[in-house]
């Protein structure tokens, strides 16, 4: 439970490393959710019914939404350019998790993503509610109300698959590498930013606490199926860096970057 | 379930989980025959399948008021 000594409307008075610790937060859940809605939206078409590429879509619109959310609190607050982040930064400098990083080989891809990588941003979103920086945490609440329908959508297709000879395998393999490219994307226990974040009263629990939750309902969900979940390997955290979450060499796939953007629409900006 | 908006009737069943649009479900009237859908949020959150952490009925003392 967050224990909050004080409350900030804006940076000022907020004791290093905090401000840069959020800033960092903020902008790896928001890389993470343009890439889930990317895939989601790119998921409009070609799902295994007429249903799920109608929820697919509705995911992708409220990714999105979360997104502009996020962005407009890295501006106001950061000075942070929203079409540049999107637009104009290099692939490595996207904080995204690394699961979203390459095109979804199938639907048991999706489903990990929907079920596995969704619910870790939400684990965090969840964490700051009780956020001292008092923008966070008057947004959270209306993410995580859409959230659970995400969860609720994930866990329904994880049974579903799950429960067939044909796919559980695929299923168990894509959850293992969702759940082990997250536990990289949460970081290393001790983490100065992570630690002066959980004293200073803006987020409830570490990133390995929050790491253990997500596993751990990962887990109970999968232990209600016949998926058996291999143990997720201890990540290679050397060098890991808390403003790209990511392994050194690793980055979006151009070509998704090259769809998700409008470089190749900007003489058809309105302004 | 929602009661039918067009005749009342309290004997539907849920279609899908998702209509035209995320926050939607559809149902189905058996009594008039007729589709429609119902707004998810609020009450029918206690019917979702949800890991414990997101569930609106737990005893949360860090929900903001």
């Amino acid at each position: 439970m967050i224990q909050t000594v004080a409350t900030y409307d804006s940076l000022e008075g907020m004791v290093a490393p905090c401000p840069e610790g959020l800033h960092h937060l903020i902008t790896a859940c928001a890389d993470t959710k343009l890439l889930l809605g990317y895939h989601y939206g790119e998921w409009t078409f070609g799902t295994p019914e007429l249903e799920a590429a109608v929820a697919s879509c509705s995911l992708s619109q409220a990714e999105l939404g979360h997104v502009r959310l996020l962005h407009a609190i890295l501006k106001k607050h950061w000075n942070e350019d929203p079409e540049g982040l999107v637009e104009r930064r290099g692939s490595s400098q996207f904080a995204n998790l690394s699961f979203l990083d390459a095109p979804l080989a199938d639907w048991s891809d999706f489903v990990a993503m929907n079920a596995v990588v969704d619910l870790a941003i939400t684990h965090v979103l969840h964490s700051l509610r009780g956020c001292a920086f008092l923008p966070v945490q008057g947004s959270t609440e209306k993410m995580l109300d859409e959230e659970r329908y995400h969860a609720h959508h994930g866990r329904g297709w994880f049974r579903t698959l799950a429960s067939r000879d044909g796919t559980r395998e695929r299923l168990c393999a894509a959850t293992a590498r969702a759940l082990a490219s997250a536990a990289l994307w949460y970081g290393p226990a001790g983490e100065p930013e992570d630690e002066a974040l959980v004293a200073g009263g803006f987020k409830s629990a570490t990133n390995p606490d929050l790491f253990g939750a997500l596993e751990s309902d990962i887990r109970a969900m999968a232990a209600a199926t016949d998926c058996r979940l291999p143990p997720i390997p201890a990540p290679g955290f050397g060098n890991w860096n808390p403003a790209t979450r990511r392994p050194a060499g690793t980055a979006p796939d151009d070509e998704i970057l090259y769809h998700l953007r409008g470089t190749r629409n900007a003489i058809f900006k309105l302004n | 379930m929602p009661t039918c908006p067009f005749c009342d009737s309290a004997d539907t069943v849920r279609e899908t989980p998702f209509g035209t649009s995320l926050m939607v479900a559809r149902h189905y009237c058996r009594t008039c025959r007729s589709f429609f859908e119902n707004i998810k949020w609020g009450d029918r959150e206690a019917d979702l399948d949800l890991p414990g952490f997101l569930r609106p009925d737990r005893d949360d003392p860090e929900r903001p008021a």
